[in-house]
């Protein structure tokens, strides 16, 4: 287990970050392409930004948790 | 500095026409199929020589041969668990295409990664193996946790899931491109001269060790978001 840890805990402290960024911009231009097809600016873009930070931490709480589970049961 | 600084993939022919959407073969298409070719021709030449294999080792290629594939195999096992070891026969091979795409740009070939259509079908394939194998793990029951902690936050649990695979694509998509262009712009704004030699250190930064690096990053990803997915 502690051959590949050091490529493990790269690979989600960099996606961490990526996952946190992810669903922001893909909320931002959900919610500004609804608001062009609906000319309801910036109604859209204001619920979806809100959001897409909700899902961020969604995204941040799941990464992080389930290592923390993982390192608990290991110990 | 006349030299043509598009570095988006260019079109080779037009392919056919849909309710007047073209459908173009572009050099990503090109080189994916010379890497695809490159990697059956191998593929092929092994195939015959492992026929000839025996138990002990005897000849250099097999305890090559071996040791690739013990290392695929030990590498699976320890990051998805030793019941997971046959997932080894399909990341191995993923992992080395994804190499051989990044390091195609040593010989000049744009590489297929630097493409968001190759990569997103790569983020695309881990989406629907996560949930695909979490289904067969768990039975219907696995879409429970868009559920969690409370049901008023499926919407949340809804965009995360759906960040997975754009995430991973734009990660390994982000670092060829930028890769790419980087050596697009030395080779167009450098002296002739400065572009014989020194350029083999950019080359070994961001061919070499970006590529390798993100193709174990996505190896790596793809193998714990599934095997999470499977407990």
């Amino acid at each position: 287990m502690k051959k590949n840890n050091w490529v493990r805990c790269l690979s989600l402290i960099s996606q961490v970050g990526i996952s946190m960024l992810v669903p922001i911009l893909l909320c931002i231009w959900f919610g500004a392409f609804l608001d062009g097809k609906t000319q309801k600016e910036p109604l859209f873009t204001i619920i979806f930004i809100f959001l897409g930070v909700g899902a961020a931490f969604r995204n941040l709480f799941y990464i992080v948790g389930k290592e923390i589970k993982k390192g608990e049961k290991r110990e | 500095m006349e030299q043509n600084l598009d570095f988006g993939a260019k079109i080779v022919f037009k392919l056919f026409e849909v309710n007047g959407q073209a459908i173009y073969i572009t050099q990503t298409h090109i080189n994916t199929w010379i890497i695809i070719g490159f990697l059956t021709v191998i593929a092929l030449i092994l195939n015959a020589k492992i026929k000839k294999f025996k138990d002990i080792p005897e000849s250099k290629l097999q305890n090559v041969v071996e040791l690739i594939a013990d290392i695929f195999g030990n590498f699976t096992a320890s990051t998805m668990g030793e019941k997971n070891r046959g997932f080894c026969y399909f990341y191995g091979p993923l992992f080395i295409f994804i190499l051989m795409c990044n390091l195609s740009g040593l010989v000049g070939l744009r590489p297929p990664t630097a493409d968001l259509g190759t990569t997103l079908a790569f983020g695309l394939t881990t989406f629907f193996m996560i949930h695909g194998l979490g289904v067969k793990a768990k039975g219907p029951g696995y879409f429970k946790f868009l559920l969690e902690p409370v049901p008023l936050l499926l919407p949340l649990n809804l965009i995360g899931e759906v960040a997975t695979p754009v995430s991973l694509s734009f990660r390994l998509f982000g670092n060829i491109l930028g890769g790419t262009i980087i050596m697009g712009l030395y080779y167009a704004m450098m002296p002739w001269l400065l572009t014989l030699g020194l350029p083999a250190v950019f080359h070994l930064y961001f061919d070499v060790f970006a590529g390798a690096l993100q193709t174990l990053i996505f190896v790596m990803l793809s193998m714990t978001f599934v095997s999470s997915a499977m407990e």
